[in-house]
């Protein structure tokens, strides 16, 4: 009965978010509350199919009735269902805040941006529960042109200039990821994933076919979550975004290609396939160099929103790093670390966007004394960087912890190297910035206005996931059990 | 639950929110002193009462990530001497922050919260427990170390931090390794590691000598100590001489024998060349200590010199050398907190840091050096003040472990403390104009080092207060 609910998710936040110009001018506050609701009930029935679908086994529904491989099927897994419990989490928490960053905007603006974010959300819900390709191909799309939408929201010339980056750069992403379909169906004649990897596992093909197939989704979602070295547009995008955009772009987005690709990877060649062609080991590598070369460019920022920028960069790492080693730790890792970086990466960039408010200036200088100025969002702040150095009892620990036993499960024992090299280059950078808020001398005066909105949730949920992990692990590792079968 | 360990662990934590409190005057100097006691004493009942030495498990993070406590003899070793240690700490810094007022209210929130970590580390029953106190020590004396702001103290900071940081990376990559070779990291008498592989047991040895030699300061990882003494002296008195590098000590003594276990060590074969570099940091760490005109750092250089006689007994293996390095764990503990409590109190009284300047120092303030005195004496071995019982079994644990090459270490060292110590003393009573005059009993920053040099002699002339406790610790650990 409730087998639709995957279909009603993304159709209700597509449908409302095309209504939300039609009401912004004459009633906006009531729009903004309105698509605040709709997110929240979207992320309650993403829970609760959650619950359902870890209870009773995965859904799967042939919308408009017509069955695979013709019709469009869509599937709720562990996995689909917890990704899109957080990213409509995420997003509902950080649309608290529309009201305030949405004060001085005109209504235009205002409305087409709450469009976008309802969109983008729809679309990365779309992406997660699609399972066929031409539908993951849509929605991708769809995602990357909201994204580019609410980058450029804040027009000035350098969010223009970051978006068209966005833009070219995505673009080629996507001709990758189109060219990959394209073969998968010319090869196996079938757009649903589960069709294609059965043919593809019976079929006698040459080895070269899987792997020029991987390859070009490889690239092209790499390029969308902003992987090193096909990272360049994401600190531009990133920083010119409005705080809210910043927040989701880092914190969400960016992982639903992530989830994309180990949906298709796992979908079409299974585990062992993968590791034999040496795609995964291709991902492993990516990874590291990113987690490395993300975290070492952030060390050299002086602008606060590319400094978390470039975090994503390397953090981003972490998540392809657990879908590379593979296994139903490290898969688990990886979706353990979409979660927490999700919370402390949107919490970094929305406590951050409370003082470049304040001081009118994106230079870490500018923490100087915040602490004093900002006392709650900036503790937040210090938390949620103490997370990313991964303290222990913070959830960044608890994703290095599994990172290192899937490292040593996959004996690859630079793993932990590499992972506690990271933590070591996240202290570099986040450290000083601590320094700076709390004995800093600034200016402490100014702040009439000291609540950040969705701060508060967003902690909470940082903490709990840091201090007890284990009930979602389980959960994560069965999400990850079920993928990796 | 232990409730005592409840208390030695989480009651400093209310002390540093207490410091706080608007409501009650004085809260800052009350809130502080009163936790430190109170610590002391749940410390104190931890051996009195019994199944102190349970496992008392708070948390359990992951499947084999779990906070968890017991006070066993090393432990309850270290955490006394720590917890003793900061009542006269927390008193003496009452009245030297009296007489330098500067954020007195964020100085004793981090100095009560460094007594959690200190207990944490002291009291834990596990390699994460270890580990996340560790980390946590670092965190929170690193505004100690910054305190008075100055670039110095910013660059102190920095190195402090570094140095640190690194170190419990490598404590860190140690633990994921005894995790993958063992699958579990709770302490046990006589090793986790005992069926690995050489090559294992031999990496997870040099990550543990470097990550807790880093607050061992052991050579060439001592930078940091020396920098650090910018802090302002009760710091340097309590974390940099007791709480700080006993934690680094206290660390590689426990991972050495419970988590690397005393069979596994000997067949990494390794002792020796940790031996000389134990050697090398007393004799070097000596030498550094001549050339310094600065009274703080030349304690400071002394204090890496010193470790080393501590960290040679647990390199080593042996029983003996570990029964001599346990007791001078304890015993150089005591002294070296007088010898700051001293440096502290001229500075405050006189404004005077460096040696050269303390001609006649002796005659003005003849409490406070005569307690350096006696310290100082003891530093270097002579009857009857607690340094020369060190030495003593250190002597005999060298020839039962046919290492004699260690005796003539020693006594070089000895020597040498004779040399950097004595023209201080000789200076200060000897030279210059002064008159003699007494400064007076009645300030923390005088009696407290008087207090701490008693205790020097009581505990030289008594062994059987120490001897006892250090032999049993050390059959708990090698058995």
């Amino acid at each position: 009965m409730f087998n639709n609910l995957p279909v009603l998710i993304v159709v209700m936040l597509l449908i409302s978010a095309f209504l939300a110009p039609l009401f912004v001018r004459r009633f906006r506050r009531a729009t903004q509350v309105v698509a605040g609701v709709v997110t929240w009930t979207a992320a309650g029935l993403s829970a609760w199919l959650l619950a359902r679908v870890v209870q009773a086994g995965p859904i799967r529904f042939a919308v408009g009735g017509w069955p695979a491989p013709w019709g469009i099927e869509v599937t709720a897994t562990p996995l689909s269902a917890f990704v899109v419990t957080v990213a409509t989490v995420i997003v509902a928490i950080v649309m608290l805040g529309l009201p305030r960053e949405q004060r001085d905007w005109p209504s235009n603006r205002a409305g087409w941006y709450i469009t976008l974010l309802l969109l983008l959300t729809a679309a990365m819900a779309g992406m997660t529960f699609a399972n066929d390709l031409f539908n993951l191909y849509v929605f991708f799309e769809v995602t990357a042109l909201s994204s580019w939408g609410i980058v450029a929201a804040k027009t000035d010339r350098s969010a223009a200039d970051a978006s068209f980056k966005y833009l070219m750069l995505g673009a080629i992403g996507s001709s990758f990821v189109l060219f990959a379909i394209g073969i998968t169906y010319v090869v196996t004649g079938y757009l649903n994933m589960s069709f294609a990897s059965a043919f593809i596992a019976a079929a006698q093909l040459h080895p070269i076919i899987p792997w020029v197939i991987a390859t070009f989704f490889l690239v092209g979602l790499a390029l969308k979550a902003g992987l090193f070295p096909m990272h360049i547009w994401l600190p531009d995008a990133h920083s010119a975004a409005p705080t809210s955009a910043s927040a989701l772009l880092s914190g969400v987005v960016v992982k639903v290609y992530a989830v994309a690709m180990a949906k298709v990877f796992y979908g079409l060649f299974g585990g062992a396939s993968l590791e034999a062609m040496g795609i995964s080991e291709m991902v492993r590598l990516a990874a590291v160099l990113s987690i490395l070369a993300g975290s070492l460019f952030a060390l050299v920022q002086t602008d606060i929103k590319r400094l978390l920028a470039y975090s994503t960069v390397a953090q981003i790492g972490y998540v392809f790093l657990g879908f590379g080693l593979g296994g139903t730790v490290g898969v688990a890792a990886a979706l353990y670390h979409i979660l927490a970086h999700g919370l402390m990466k949107a919490s970094l960039f929305l406590a951050s966007g409370k003082v470049i408010e304040l001081r009118g200036s994106r230079n870490i200088k500018g923490f100087a004394g915040a602490g004093r100025l900002l006392p709650l969002p900036m503790a937040i702040f210090t938390l949620a960087a103490l997370s990313m150095v991964g303290l222990p009892l913070l959830a960044g620990f608890t994703t290095k912890w599994y990172l290192f036993n899937a490292g040593l499960e996959a004996r690859l024992y630079w793993v932990p190297v590499v992972v506690i090299l990271s933590s070591l280059l996240n202290a570099a950078y986040f450290l000083p910035i601590v320094w700076r808020i709390w004995f800093g001398q600034g200016e402490a005066e100014g702040a009439a206005d000291r609540r950040v909105p969705g701060l508060i949730p967003l902690a909470v949920l940082l903490v709990a996931v840091g201090l007890v992990p284990n009930p979602l692990l389980n959960l994560l590792q069965q999400a990850a059990a079920w993928l990796i079968s | 639950m232990n409730v005592l360990i409840l208390i030695a662990v989480a009651l400093p934590v209310l002390g540093a929110v207490a410091v706080w409190l608007p409501s009650l005057r004085r809260a800052p100097l009350v809130a502080p002193l009163l936790t430190a006691v109170l610590v002391a004493l749940a410390v104190a009942g931890l051996k009195l009462m019994p199944g102190g030495g349970e496992t008392s498990t708070w948390w359990q993070v992951a499947p084999g990530l779990s906070i968890a406590f017991r006070a066993d003899e090393a432990a309850w070793l270290f955490a006394m001497l720590a917890a003793a240690l900061w009542v006269p700490a927390t008193a003496y810094a009452n009245s030297y922050m009296a007489h330098h007022r500067h954020k007195v209210r964020r100085f004793f929130t981090f100095f009560t919260l460094s007594l959690t970590a200190t207990m944490g580390i002291a009291l834990s029953a596990n390699f994460f427990t270890l580990y996340l106190f560790y980390e946590l020590l670092t965190f929170v004396t690193w505004p100690l170390v910054i305190h008075n702001e100055t670039p110095d103290a910013r660059r102190a900071g920095r190195v402090y931090l570094i140095y640190s940081l690194a170190g419990a990376a490598v404590v860190l990559a140690a633990m994921v390794a005894t995790w993958w070779v063992a699958g579990t990291l709770d302490f046990t008498p006589g090793g986790l590691l005992a069926g690995a592989s050489p090559a294992v047991i031999r990496l997870t040895v040099i990550l543990l000598t470097l990550g807790f030699g880093v607050k061992a300061a052991v050579m060439p990882l001592h930078a940091w100590l020396p920098a650090a003494m910018v802090a302002p002296t009760p710091v340097s008195a309590l974390l940099h001489a007791v709480a700080v590098v006993n934690a680094g000590c206290f660390g590689l003594l426990r991972t050495f024998y419970s988590v690397v276990g005393s069979a596994a060590l000997e067949a990494a074969a390794l002792s020796t060349s940790l031996l000389a570099l134990a050697s090398i940091t007393i004799i070097i760490g000596s030498i550094f200590a001549l050339r310094q005109d600065l009274l703080k750092r030349r304690l400071a250089y002394s204090t890496v010199s010193q470790l080393g006689y501590i960290t040679l007994g647990v390199f080593s293996g042996s029983p003996g050398l570990l029964l001599g390095s346990l007791m001078h764990f304890v015993n150089h503990g005591l002294m070296k907190i007088t010898l700051f409590f001293c440096a502290g109190a001229i500075i405050t009284r006189t404004g005077i840091e460096h040696i050269s300047k303390m001609e006649g120092i002796g005659r003005r303030m003849p409490w406070v050096m005569g307690a350096f005195t006696l310290a100082a004496l003891g530093m270097v071995g002579i009857i009857p003040i607690n340094g020369f019982q060190s030495k003593w079994f250190l002597f005999q644990g060298a020839l039962t472990a046919g290492r004699p090459e260690v005796i003539v270490i020693l006594l070089a060292s000895a020597l040498l403390n004779a040399f950097y110590f004595f023209p201080i003393i000789g200076a200060a009573f000897f030279k210059g104009e002064e008159k003699w005059q007494s400064e007076g009993l009645s300030s923390a920053l005088i009696w407290t080092p008087v207090l701490t040099a008693a205790l020097c002699i009581v505990f030289g002339l008594i062994p059987s207060l120490l001897h006892p406790l250090a032999a049993e610790t050390v059959q708990s650990l090698i058995n």
